[in-house]
């Protein structure tokens, strides 16, 4: 399942996943893999995303039942 | 030395899985090589077992290499490939003048010059070796590290 709020996020920032990576002490293919909903990222991980991105998780990794099912 | 991983999570959950498969394939060639042992000479099978683990060695390194990781605590860079290279100039030098001075009678200094001789050797071609390896993991990093072209 694609993380499109994360990427859209990311984007609204102007940030790239180099940049994103970087910042998320991550390489840039993790983000990748993150966005495209190929990898799991550890909870640690999605926090140190939401410190960069400045959101709450639930903004970027919570997905409705309704959307999930849609997926 | 800081023990610390010097990969990030998903680079870590790689390795582990190659690690695991590098585990299951040598546990399978073992498991050829102790079937086929009755039938070979002791030299063949010297022989086999040397070949079955430079072939899980390979494995190893070009499957880490592919995915852009070089070592879980080590960073590449000359002080990484100096020290390998050092490490593997030393054992091979003690070993081969201990060889030398117990299998052949050599005196220990003549020992010592032979198993120096080749330990020098094995330095060079370690050094090589990993200049290689790095060379190449740094290219296939640098390639993986790419932005995806929609990624203005």
């Amino acid at each position: 399942m694609k993380n499109t709020k994360m990427k859209a996020q990311r984007k609204k920032q102007h940030l790239s996943q180099t940049e994103l990576a970087q910042k998320a002490n991550v390489t840039r293919q993790t983000i990748g893999l993150i966005e495209a909903g190929e990898f799991n990222p550890s909870l640690k991980l999605c926090i140190a995303i939401c410190h960069v991105l400045n959101v709450t998780l639930d903004e970027i990794f919570w997905e409705d039942q309704d959307h999930e099912l849609e997926n | 030395m800081n023990w610390k991983t010097k990969l990030d999570e998903r680079q870590e959950q790689k390795l582990l899985k190659i690690e695991h498969y590098g585990f299951w394939l040598l546990f399978g060639l073992i498991f050829i090589d102790v079937l086929l042992m009755p039938f070979l000479t002791k030299l063949s099978s010297m022989a086999l077992t040397a070949a079955i683990f430079l072939i899980v060695c390979f494995f190893m390194i070009i499957a880490c290499a592919w995915n852009g990781i070089f070592d879980r605590h080590f960073k590449m860079g000359w002080k990484t490939t100096l020290g390998t290279a050092l490490a593997a100039g030393i054992v091979v030098t003690v070993i081969i003048s201990i060889q030398n001075h117990l299998l052949y009678n050599s005196d220990w200094f003549h020992a010592l010059m032979a198993g120096l001789f080749t330990g020098i050797f094995t330095g060079l071609l370690t050094g090589i070796i990993m200049l290689i390896l790095t060379a190449s993991t740094k290219k296939r990093q640098r390639t993986l590290e790419q932005e995806p072209k929609d990624e203005d």
